[in-house]
């Protein structure tokens, strides 16, 4: 018997419904849905394009790749944000989650920049992060700032010879799309490594747990107390660092950064304390940032 | 007097400039040693490390500590487009092993 050749239409229709069901929310049970976009029983929408087996049914069969595929986001967004998780606690981070990804599911090849809409959901749905609201908003932030350190790109940084002869009226450099300068109005820098410290701790404990029954319980650290810090979230050598700034150099930063010149940027400074003298402290800033390579050309 | 001193400051950090990427260079034109490279990281203030080491975490990235595609972007994928070929970190895009 010649079977009938199946069309490109017929094979993207087929990817599209396929998708559809993989894609779909989950029920409240983590489940996949009973009834289908149009009210039919999934099940039977299901049966039109996926044969069942001698052990599952059509609807057993996806439901297997429609759950697969959500826990997996899920996980991808735990990974990345286990500072907002802690703040919120489980049940709402749960909900958070599932929520976001239904206002903004996947749509990118690499699941790197899944969560990158994060802080803008948070700030359409507060309801989800009540009552720390607003410490939820500035941990996303820190957190989406470090998966840009991690593998944001780098540009060339400035050598001696774009610097021999500047001047500082006209000299404009930019910051290297890797950093974030970040406003915090809590220490989350010293919390996210408390957080990760004692997530380590526990799970190195659970791997010797016949030897650690009489160690005392390992708790997780409290929520941090409000307190203004200034951080650069960056990479160096490949690894990850927060780096505390004064909150003049961090002005100073943030208005190089914002294309103003040098000179101006140094006026943002001054403005902090203008009796103090600023020079030497200003060149070692300078000279630790550039030999980071924190800064590049202007494009 | 106010503008000669922010030009003095200006000016400074112009010097600083100068002083940070002559450094650098001369850290990446000098072959890395043990020795030097620690005395290279002493001389530079990059802040508290992220508790874990990125390369040798649980949940690395695929690209982490391979390194080579380092500042061009768009490498990574769930499935780890990049791993083991050493390329992706810094590019950005690179996600984690997830």
């Amino acid at each position: 018997m010649k079977l009938k050749r199946q069309t490109h239409a017929e094979l993207c229709e087929l990817q599209r419904r396929t998708g559809s069901a993989i894609m779909r929310r989950l029920n409240g049970a983590s489940r996949m849905q009973q009834t289908w976009m149009d009210g039919r029983r999934t099940a039977d929408v299901v049966a039109e394009f996926i044969k069942p087996n001698d052990r599952l049914t059509s609807f057993d069969r996806i439901e297997i790749y429609n759950r697969q595929y959500w826990f997996r986001l899920i996980d991808c967004l735990y990974d990345d944000y286990r500072g907002l998780h802690a703040v919120l606690g489980q049940a709402k981070f749960n909900r958070l989650t599932i929520e976001y990804l239904d206002r903004y599911p996947s749509r990118c090849f690499t699941l790197r920049n899944l969560g990158s809409r994060i802080g803008q959901f948070l700030d359409e749905r507060p309801d989800l992060i009540q009552p720390r609201a607003e410490l939820a908003r500035e941990m996303a932030k820190f957190e989406w700032a470090q998966v840009v350190a991690f593998d944001g790109p780098v540009e060339t940084p400035v050598t001696v010879d774009d610097l021999l002869g500047a001047n500082p009226t006209k000299l404009r450099l930019a910051l290297q799309p890797y950093i974030t300068l970040l406003e915090l109005h809590w220490p989350l820098d010293d919390w996210s490594i408390a957080l990760k410290n004692s997530a380590n701790t526990l799970r190195s404990e659970a791997s010797n747990a016949v030897e650690s029954e009489a160690k005392t319980a390992i708790e997780r650290p409290k929520l941090p107390k409000k307190k203004t810090v200034f951080v650069a979230v960056h990479r160096y050598q490949n690894m990850l660092y927060y780096k505390r700034l004064e909150p003049a150099a961090f002005a100073m930063l943030a208005a190089l950064r914002d294309g103003r010149t040098l000179e101006a940027a140094v006026g943002a400074v001054m403005e902090s304390n203008e009796d103090r003298d600023w020079s030497a402290e200003v060149q070692k800033w300078f000279a630790n940032f550039t030999s980071m390579g924190w800064f590049c050309r202007r494009k | 007097m106010k503008s000669s001193t922010q030009f003095s400051i200006a000016a400074a950090a112009l010097s600083g400039l100068l002083m940070g990427t002559a450094a650098r260079a001369a850290t990446v034109a000098v072959p890395t040693t043990p020795a030097n490279h620690q005395s290279i990281q002493k001389s530079v203030d990059a802040g508290q490390k992220a508790a874990i080491k990125l390369a040798d975490s649980a949940d690395k990235h695929d690209c982490a500590g391979k390194n080579d595609c380092k500042g061009k972007g768009g490498c990574k994928t769930g499935d780890a487009g990049c791993k083991g070929k050493n390329s992706c970190k810094g590019k950005g895009g690179c996600a984690t092993n997830k």
